[in-house]
């Protein structure tokens, strides 16, 4: 069997052992490497044909969302590589209302109804509620938390 | 179909906003319906104590918001018992009934759940 068939029965096996991943990131942007570790985690499940059910930002990591990061030129642009996520592979990029609110973490929704001057969140990511962590757990295979 | 998940708490009560957070996330998930236990370890066995006050730090009192989770059907409420031998603390301190396990028990109910997180 050649270099390809061989990577074809993997792809082929891999597909047949493929789960349902949702996952959690707790830690902040910077502060801690939750977001970027949690990244690599994603983009390996992908790579090994999992499926991606729903990416949760809670407490601090819903910084990561923050329309107008400007990363360092020399460093990982981290919402970068989540955004490509969202647009190339339809991951669902969630933050938790209560947690983004009191952070200044807006959407265009909130920003109407509190009467701020700007919404803050990357169009990439959807503020939704607690109950959202909940259903991912309740729909995924395996459930994942990055602490940070 | 319920999920046995377990969150495995290890903030302080009031030096951050995650105790506080992570609670809201443990009654979602009992409002959810799913078999929710919570584990308390470290500087967490602090959310616990009797007495505290959050309105000294312009908080909500997380020792009593803890007080609804038997309400809310959260069954197993743990703590880490070398944390609390670490601290000085026995049962008589705590605001709930719980039931201290030492590291083999906590490896036993952390083996039993489906989810576990923070």
């Amino acid at each position: 069997m050649g270099l390809w068939g061989l990577l074809y029965c993997r792809r082929h096996y891999a597909s047949l052992l493929a789960v349902v991943v949702s996952i959690a990131v707790h830690g902040a942007p910077y502060a801690s490497a939750a977001a970027r570790t949690a990244l690599g985690f994603v983009e390996s499940a992908l790579r090994l044909g999992h499926r991606v059910h729903r990416v949760f930002f809670f407490h601090d990591a819903v910084l990561l969302a923050a329309d107008s990061v400007v990363a360092p030129q020399d460093e990982q642009d981290m919402q970068a590589g989540w955004v490509r996520l969202q647009q190339t592979q339809g991951i669902e990029l969630a933050l938790c209302i209560a947690n983004a609110l009191k952070r200044g973490m807006l959407d265009e929704e909130a920003r109407r109804r509190y009467g701020k001057p700007a919404a803050t969140v990357h169009a990439a990511f959807t503020v939704v509620g607690l109950g959202q962590l909940i259903e991912a757990m309740m729909q995924s295979d395996r459930f994942v938390t990055f602490a940070g | 179909m319920a999920k046995r998940i377990l969150f495995l708490l290890n903030r302080a009560p009031y030096g951050s906003s995650y105790a506080l957070e992570a609670l809201e996330s443990v009654l979602v998930a009992a409002l959810f319906d799913q078999q929710v236990s919570v584990l308390f370890k470290g500087a967490g066995l602090h959310q616990l104590l009797k007495g505290q006050d959050g309105a000294a730090v312009g908080q909500r009192t997380v020792g009593k918001m803890l007080g609804a989770l038997p309400e809310y059907g959260v069954a197993g409420l743990f703590v880490c018992a070398p944390s609390a031998a670490r601290l000085g603390l026995t049962e008589g301190d705590f605001c709930l009934p719980v039931t201290l396990l030492d590291h083999d028990g906590q490896r036993r109910i952390i083996n039993e759940q489906d989810i576990v997180t923070g």
